[in-house]
């Protein structure tokens, strides 16, 4: 057995072997680090892009791939979540994996299960939860939601579990010299694991994944509370403010709604924030009625010019509300076009430049950033799903077959379990 | 640990062997970030194309259908990658090599 050399940690090795030849990153800006930095955000890495782009040039010129890609961009599939069984399949993948006896397997299965779980929507009480949530929105409504949605849906696959929770609370509980060995042991296992167990992990990977895309997708869907404050601000003087301030509050902090909004959702928000300024606009710069007296001639020219200044502000207003409109319109005639002339214009061009193909993939609704959004929340389930991160320590350790990665191994199987 | 952390560890690591260290958090945040902005994207793409015509049709099948049984799907699909885990593990190595030589020839 090979143990961790002097009690050290993966870390602890790499610090102390980074500590002869460090380069640091400095605020004052390394030059070299300024040059990595701006190529990695301008997509100027040249080799990885041209491979990622190469790679979605051939997923494009596959009917069927592009298909899928094309489904995941669009991202409008929310009512396919409501129909989803991804709990009968994660107890699938449980009581599979049991069977199995694959620790490593079954821990990831836990994970897997643990992670969607909340958000399952596999019956009437879960259902019923998660439109409380996204409708609701009071602590009382939630509240006796999430009782029905526990006892109905959490506490039976649980006790479905069982036996999975314990024994990977007993695996957690072993040494950090048996998981070395199990981790091991388990590049021989991964060479002779069962067809089953490869169909477990191929499936679980793409559901998994999916699940994972319809968790972003629902996400991406939750309009409904900016959807209230716009019908109110139409109603309410008042809330005309709350809409502004909350335009304000996304545009600073863009995690907190701007990523999750489609471009339908995120047009209708911003020309209804317009709408309020305007609204807003006219009404602080009306004049009184006793000041526009119209028998007074100098008062009248005055609030004539005034209100022709007025107007052609707000008229400015309404002319960009037109172009953000003419913009969006664009916009969706490049992703339609996209499915047709992308295709033709890898072939011809990729090797030529690229520069026309990222500029066509750049922007906030382009297909390059869906792909990214449901491509991590893909690969987040895919990977939870098949216990992928500890397939890769393993890999390391026989590509490296070195004491450090044994300890990266120990270190990170500890956590993978725990 | 989550697959987040995962990435997020390949990245660091891949950071970590070509010399650029976590000094400044912001900037080194700044391009972990990317970076695995990078990978995320690159793995997704590379399992899609992983995948057979069919079994991306009948994964966009998944995404339209009104009830779709992901159980079956494991059945349909176990024979058809079957050395799925081996590929990934694979493309992670190659992504991890060509990233240090493509890295450490721009800091170079």
């Amino acid at each position: 057995m090979i143990e961790q050399k002097n009690g050290k940690t993966e870390k602890q090795e790499n610090l102390s072997v980074l500590e002869s030849k460090e380069i640091t990153v400095e605020k004052s800006g390394d030059k070299n680090i300024a040059i990595l930095q701006n190529k990695l955000e301008n997509g100027t890495l040249d080799l990885f892009d041209k491979n990622s782009v190469t790679l979605l040039a051939r997923v494009m010129n596959n009917p069927q791939k592009a298909g899928l890609l094309e489904r995941i961009a669009r991202g409008t599939a929310t009512h396919v979540v409501e129909k989803i069984t991804p709990i009968v399949s994660g107890i699938a993948g449980v009581e599979m994996g049991i069977k199995i006896g694959h620790d490593l397997i079954k821990s990831a299965a836990m994970k897997y299960m643990s992670g969607f779980l909340p958000s399952a929507i596999a019956n009437k009480e879960a259902h019923e939860f998660i439109k409380v949530v996204t409708t609701d929105q009071t602590a009382t409504g939630i509240s006796a939601a999430w009782e029905g949605f526990k006892e109905y849906v959490v506490k039976p696959a649980a006790q479905l579990s069982q036996e999975g929770l314990s024994k990977t609370a007993e695996t957690a509980g072993r040494g950090t010299d048996v998981i070395i060995s199990k981790s091991a042991e388990g590049i021989g296992q991964v060479a002779q694991i069962p067809t089953g167990a490869i169909g477990w992990l191929v499936g679980s990977a793409l559901v998994g994944g999916t699940i994972g895309v319809y968790k972003e997708m629902r996400e991406a869907s939750s309009f409904a509370p900016l959807a209230k404050m716009i019908e109110e601000s139409k109603i309410n003087p008042d809330a005309r403010l709350s809409l502004i301030v909350m335009e304000k509050k996304i545009v600073e902090d863009r995690n907190m709604m701007g990523f999750k909004l489609s471009r339908d959702e995120w047009l209708t928000f911003i020309s209804s924030v317009r709408d309020a300024k305007i609204s807003i606009l006219k009404e602080k710069t009306a004049l009184s009625k006793i000041v526009a007296d119209p028998t007074n001639l100098y008062y009248k020219q005055w609030v004539e010019n005034h209100r022709s200044l007025v107007d052609s502000i707000c008229d400015g207003q309404k002319r960009i509300a037109e172009t953000d409109r003419q913009m969006s319109t664009q916009i969706l005639a490049q992703f339609n076009k996209n499915k047709t002339n992308m295709v033709n214009e890898f072939n011809t061009s990729l090797e030529i430049d690229l520069s026309p193909v990222q500029k066509q993939l750049a922007g906030y609704h382009s297909l390059s950033d869906k792909t990214l959004r449901y491509g991590k929340a893909f690969m987040d389930g895919a990977l939870n799903a098949t216990g992928l991160p500890m397939l890769w320590r393993i890999t390391k350790f026989v590509t490296k077959g070195t004491i450090k990665t044994v300890a990266a191994v120990a270190s990170g199987g500890t956590s993978l379990i725990s | 640990m989550n697959n987040e952390n995962f990435i997020s560890e390949f990245c660091e690591e891949i950071l970590s062997e070509i010399g650029v260290t976590a000094t400044d958090e912001d900037i080194f945040n700044k391009i972990k970030t990317t970076l695995e902005d990078r990978v995320n994207s690159r793995l997704f793409l590379e399992i899609i194309n992983l995948l057979t015509p069919e079994q991306a049709a009948k994964l966009t099948e998944e995404l339209n259908i009104k009830n779709p049984e992901p159980a079956k799907l494991f059945e349909r699909l176990a024979v058809e990658i079957p050395n799925f885990q081996g590929l990934v593990a694979q493309i992670l190595t190659h992504l991890h090599n060509e990233l240090i030589s493509d890295l450490t020839a721009i800091k170079a």
